[in-house]
């Protein structure tokens, strides 16, 4: 039986050793070729000293390299660790010293890039480069041994499952945004992304017959559906070019061309097809799932797509990174008079919610209240965060629970319906999702604040029908100085991803205060209340 | 900078041709290149492809464009094929303009 997240890969490629595993731009990986490879780099890991638990990071853009590199550095029992290439590279040296990263899959161009924010005393020790390139690493990384892909494929594939490996180790960490201004480290154990990935195959009935997209980046926990559920059920994944992602019509083209039968993204990235990819023009006859996940998905555009691709079948996916999938939701017809958005629904196999309303009473149907989720999906924790962690996965609070049993506080306000469906309605917090995105609006603070010229700071979410919410900074400059608003999004970009960056900057001489002194981020959002509608 | 410098016809269209490739490269550079204000973009270089353009940037360029050019980028031309480089979007600038 299967208690590892790579094990799955093993047993279809005795099944289906010549099928495409992985698609990408005309070029495809086997079964067979998927997994001697990945056994390769395994292997070549523990030559160069990976041992188990060890974390590896994946500093790659999408391609076929970096779905061997998962499974490589799994078998080596090894923790992955997918660090956005687009993130500035002080985000990704911020995660390879925080989570102490000792090999990094990458490219020379990438790395070259990196080497300017990683200190002398990187932990990395080893690097191995995926492309053919023969140029030097340079920078702090030049210490670090380097291993040519030559030298992987050169090593014998052997099967070695990890005998002291069990279903509690790592198998990965993602890293989502931090309030205090750090990114935090999700834990998921083998055990719990295969708890979803088992679900997901079974509940969607993914067949070795079905192509399967891979629109999210790797450090965006959909991957984990993408990339595991579909080499578990002997179906092939088709990498999505990051390049077309940018243009809806020629988006909507690749995933007719390309006969894409489950689609998963964030709403958003729907949305813009809708609106912008003239998807009437394309039939899409093998499309029959479309999942999303990530954010609210506004009723209208979502009964715009129903009607443009009446045949596929449509479902709501919930869970934060730290619980994966918990609750999903059947998209059934949407009559023409419903404004709500669906609900998130009820919890998945193998898992229990439940909401606690402000009083601690367990929500009854009609109720408000926060969500709790209890399984064996739950992440171990942030890495090397235990107050943060303790915050979070805190033990059973209803009077029925027997003993300590950790269950994750999601931080999310929810409904009861009287169906037993869960509806979301917002965060008991200041995160919010901007394109599916996590973003805590104290994390962008921070870095406004490492401004030496700013006074003062309060970022807004300014609630926007398209992608959710957009961000707008309001500050405050010290007497004397001059900083406009380009500058200050520059000096953003060099901590901050894309998508955290404050799209307007309001100047202005103070910001209001509450009675106790803190600025009045209520009152600024009224000030603020119009979005895109 | 003047994008519509005299001589002959032929001329003047490769002139212009050059002067608005290089007010696009300053835009990128300065626009989605902030950590590197020394990078040199060439005309061939793959914007999306490798990541210095995204989904959020492309609405910039798009208002940019339209508003610097004065011209009309409708939403059949917002395709790869037209942005991809550098090359590609001064080829549809100067197609779009008014001769």
């Amino acid at each position: 039986m299967a208690y590892l997240l790579h094990q799955g890969l093993e047993k279809a490629a005795a099944h289906y050793p010549d099928k495409p595993a992985v698609v990408f731009k005309g070029q495809c990986l086997t079964y067979r070729e998927l997994q001697e490879m990945s056994s390769q780099l395994a292997q070549t890991l523990r030559r160069h000293g990976i041992e188990k638990g060890d974390r590896v990071g994946i500093y790659l853009n999408r391609s076929l390299h970096a779905v061997v590199a998962l499974f490589g550095i799994l078998k080596a029992g090894a923790v992955y660790v997918p660090i956005d290439t687009a993130a500035p590279i002080k985000r990704a040296a911020f995660i390879i010293e925080n989570c102490q990263i000792k090999a990094l899959v990458s490219t020379l161009r990438n790395l070259n890039d990196l080497g300017p924010a990683l200190g002398n005393a990187s932990p990395i020790r080893c690097v191995v480069l995926t492309d053919a390139s023969s140029g030097r690493v340079e920078g702090p990384l030049a210490s670090a041994t380097p291993v040519s892909w030559r030298e992987v494929v050169d090593m014998p594939g052997v099967e070695s499952v990890d005998r002291q490996l069990i279903e509690d180790d790592l198998a990965y960490i993602l890293y989502t945004s931090g309030s205090t201004g750090e990114p935090k480290g999700v834990m998921i154990s083998h055990r719990a992304a295969l708890s979803f990935v088992n679900w997901a195959h079974a509940c969607f009935h993914v067949q070795a017959t079905d192509r399967v997209s891979n629109h999210a980046p790797l450090h965006f926990d959909l991957s984990v559906f993408d990339i595991f559920v579909t080499l578990n059920a002997g179906a092939t994944v088709i990498l999505v070019p990051d390049e077309l992602s940018v243009f809806p019509i020629n988006l909507a083209h690749f995933i007719a061309e390309q006969r894409i039968s489950i689609w998963y993204s964030v709403p958003s990235v729907l949305t813009r097809l809708v609106l912008y990819g003239d998807i009437a023009r394309h039939r899409f006859a093998d499309l029959r799932l479309i999942l999303f996940a990530g954010e609210v998905f506004p009723i209208k555009y979502l009964r715009q797509l129903t009607s443009l691709i009446p045949q596929a079948e449509y479902y709501n996916l919930y869970g934060p990174t730290e619980t994966n999938v918990c609750t999903y939701y059947a998209i059934s017809e949407i009559p023409p008079e419903r404004v709500d958005p669906f609900p998130i629904g009820q919890a998945c196999a193998n898992t229990e919610v439940f909401a606690l309303t402000e009083g601690r009473e367990l929500a009854a149907p009609g109720d408000i209240g926060e969500l709790y989720v209890r399984g064996p999906s739950l992440m171990k924790g942030y890495w090397g965060m235990p107050e943060k962690t303790q915050e979070v996965l805190i033990p059973d609070p209803r009077p029925s629970a027997l003993w300590g049993e950790r269950v994750y506080r999601t931080g999310d306000l929810v409904r009861l319906e009287a169906d037993g469906n869960y509806v979301f309605l917002g965060r008991r917090d200041s995160m919010i999702k901007s394109r599916g995105y996590r973003i805590e609006l104290g994390e962008i603070e921070t870095v406004l604040y490492r401004h030496p010229h700013i006074e003062e700071a309060a970022v807004l979410a300014i609630p926007d029908e398209q992608i959710g919410h957009s961000l707008k900074a309001v500050v405050v400059v010290r007497g004397g100085e001059t900083l406009k608003e380009p500058a200050l999004q520059a000096f953003c970009a060099q901590y901050l991803p894309k998508y955290m960056i404050p799209g307007t900057i309001e100047f202005r001489t103070q910001l209001p205060k509450t009675s106790t002194g803190k600025v009045d981020k209520t009152r600024l959002s009224h000030e603020h209340p119009q979005g895109r509608r | 900078m003047s994008i519509r410098k005299g001589g002959g016809d032929k001329e003047a269209r490769g002139v212009a041709e050059e002067d608005i490739a290089q007010v696009i490269k300053t835009y990128i550079v300065g626009q989605f290149l902030p950590e590197q204000p020394h990078a040199v973009i060439d005309d061939e270089d793959q914007l999306f492809q490798r990541g210095i353009i995204d989904s959020l940037g492309i609405f910039m360029l798009l208002a940019f464009l339209q508003e610097r050019f004065q011209v009309e980028i409708q939403p059949e031309d917002v395709v790869l094929e037209n942005f991809e480089t550098v090359r590609a979007i001064t080829r549809l600038i100067a197609a779009r303009r008014p001769s």
